[in-house]
Parts: C-alpha cells; sequence; structure tokens
C-alpha cells in the first residue's frame, strides 16, 4: 500500500481577502487562483446586475436581437435616456453587454461568454450538492442498518 | 421552459423525515456527508438555531477549505434554510431544504440554491432566478 503522507500537517486554504473562508471556488480548475478569483468577483457583478428587474428586462430585449441602439431601448421601456443609461452602465461593467460605437450611435449586445459564466456556477453547484445528498444517503442507510 | 436549468436538486432518501432533517443540523452527520471527495474528510461545527453558525472544514490532502454560514430558517421537520458565505464574493447564498415525508421511511428533500445580488432582493425573496434561467436556457440551446 502507498504510503500517506501523514506527516504534513493541514494549514487553511489560502483565500484572496476574507481570511480562508469559502468552499472551493467554482471556478478552481480554471488555471491560477488569481483566475478563479477574479471570475468569481465577476460573478458578483453580474449577479448584483441581475438583480435588478429592469435590468433584467433589457437583457431580455437585448438577445432577442443582435443589437440595438440605446435611444431604442429607452423607447421600448418609457424609461428615460438617463434612467436607461445608468442600468446599461451597470450592466456594461457586469460584462453582460458590449457596447459598439457607429459615428454617434451606440449599438449593445448581449456577452454571452458572460452568461455563461453564470451557468458554470450554476453546473457547479448542481453537481456539488447533488453529491452532498448521495453522501447523505450513504451515511443515513448505513445508520439504518448498525 | 426553464425548470432544466434551475439550481434545484431532489432527492429521495430511504430515511424517516426526522432523520434527513436532524442531518443537517447535527455536527457529526455534517462532518460525515459534507465531503469534498472520496477519501477526504471534514470536520463541522454548529448551533442549530436561528442565527446560529455553521461551520464545515473540508480536507482535501493537505488544503483545508472552511466553509461557514448561518442558519435562517428550522422549521421542524419541514423547512430548513441558511446562508452560504463564498470566499470571493460579497452577497451570500442561501440553501433552502424543504422535505417531504413520502413513507415511514422515505424521505423526498428537494435542495434550493440560490443568490442574493444585493440586500433588497434578499428581503422580498426576489433571487430574479425565474427570468435568469430564461436567459440560460437560450445560452444552452446555442451552443
Amino acid at each position: 500500500m502507498a504510503e500517506q503522507e501523514k506527516g504534513k500537517k493541514s494549514r487553511p486554504g489560502k483565500s484572496p481577502s476574507k481570511g480562508g473562508k469559502g468552499p472551493a471556488s467554482p471556478f478552481d480548475h480554471h488555471g491560477s487562483k488569481q483566475e478563479a478569483a477574479s471570475k468569481e468577483e465577476r460573478l458578483t457583478l453580474v449577479f448584483h446586475a441581475l438583480g435588478d428587474p429592469s435590468r433584467r428586462q433589457i437583457i431580455d430585449l437585448l438577445r432577442e436581437s443582435p443589437a440595438l441602439k440605446v435611444g431604442n431601448i429607452a423607447a421600448a421601456f418609457e424609461m428615460s435616456l438617463n434612467g436607461v443609461s445608468k442600468h446599461i452602465k451597470v450592466l456594461e461593467r457586469a460584462g453582460l453587454v458590449v457596447r459598439h460605437v457607429e459615428g454617434r450611435d451606440h449599438f449593445l449586445a448581449v456577452n454571452w461568454p458572460t452568461l455563461e459564466l453564470v451557468s458554470e456556477w450554476l453546473d457547479f453547484y448542481r453537481q456539488f450538492w447533488s453529491g452532498r445528498l448521495d453522501n447523505l444517503e450513504e451515511v443515513l442507510k448505513k445508520r439504518n442498518e448498525e | 421552459m426553464k425548470t432544466q436549468l434551475s439550481l434545484e436538486v431532489k432527492r429521495k432518501i430511504p430515511a424517516p423525515r426526522q432523520a434527513v432533517f436532524e442531518a443537517w443540523l447535527d455536527a457529526d452527520t455534517l462532518a460525515k456527508f459534507m465531503l469534498p471527495g472520496k477519501g477526504m474528510t471534514s470536520t463541522a461545527v454548529c448551533n442549530p438555531k436561528v442565527g446560529g453558525k455553521y461551520e464545515i472544514i473540508m480536507k482535501a490532502g493537505d488544503q483545508e477549505i472552511p466553509h461557514e454560514g448561518e442558519y435562517r430558517i428550522i422549521d421542524r421537520f419541514e423547512k430548513l434554510a441558511f446562508t452560504w458565505v463564498s470566499a470571493y464574493t460579497q452577497p451570500d447564498s442561501l440553501v433552502t431544504l424543504t422535505f417531504k415525508e413520502l413513507g415511514p421511511e422515505e424521505t423526498e428533500v428537494t435542495l434550493y440554491h440560490e443568490n442574493f445580488p444585493n440586500e433588497e432582493s434578499r428581503t422580498n425573496h426576489e433571487g430574479g432566478w425565474a427570468e435568469i434561467l430564461e436567459i440560460l436556457e437560450e445560452v444552452l440551446l446555442k451552443s
């Protein structure tokens, strides 16, 4: 039997800021810890951005078209240009939409890779919890048999 | 047509509802099933009351991955909710479990994991998941 590394002391897993708290990141398999951390940070922005119903509506509208002008978006929601612009800034900062300027027109489009990030998060946790519930079943089964 | 993407996991567990419920509030049991993977171990402490905290430390090799949260709802033996704190992201997420008795030795557990982008949505319980899921459905259909 291969020798286990029993000599090594366990030390807390490193984390970027909050003193080592939290589960393995869903993005851990993406190369460096920095990459994983930055994806998680982006996800925070994304969840915040999608937390507002108006912004979700804007995304909804955008995904139906290849690109839309800011003015058209405002018109669709009967929202002031100022109001829409504020929301769009949040969406841009989260990487959910991309802006393309042509002369004086600003076109916006959904940035699909960012939405895929959310999908990754969901996949990770779906698998994570699935595994834990499997374990729970095992543990309770064993207990019953004792 | 959005249900396939919801972060909801269901399981039928051949054990009484009370046992399945209490498993989430017992440190020894938590340590046994909240394992990061085969051949790994976990330790846990918990204060099983509303506002009480739990901590689970998953050990993979010589790395320790601590994890913690707070119990929000303890509704014996139907519903349990606790926060799940991520190292990197500011907003906590919330895990909600419901337990349905299918028989004296069979329980259906439904686990729902949602993210709260801001304090407001947490209070209003507006996770916004329904809309997010519609968007994602399209992403997956495209790929």
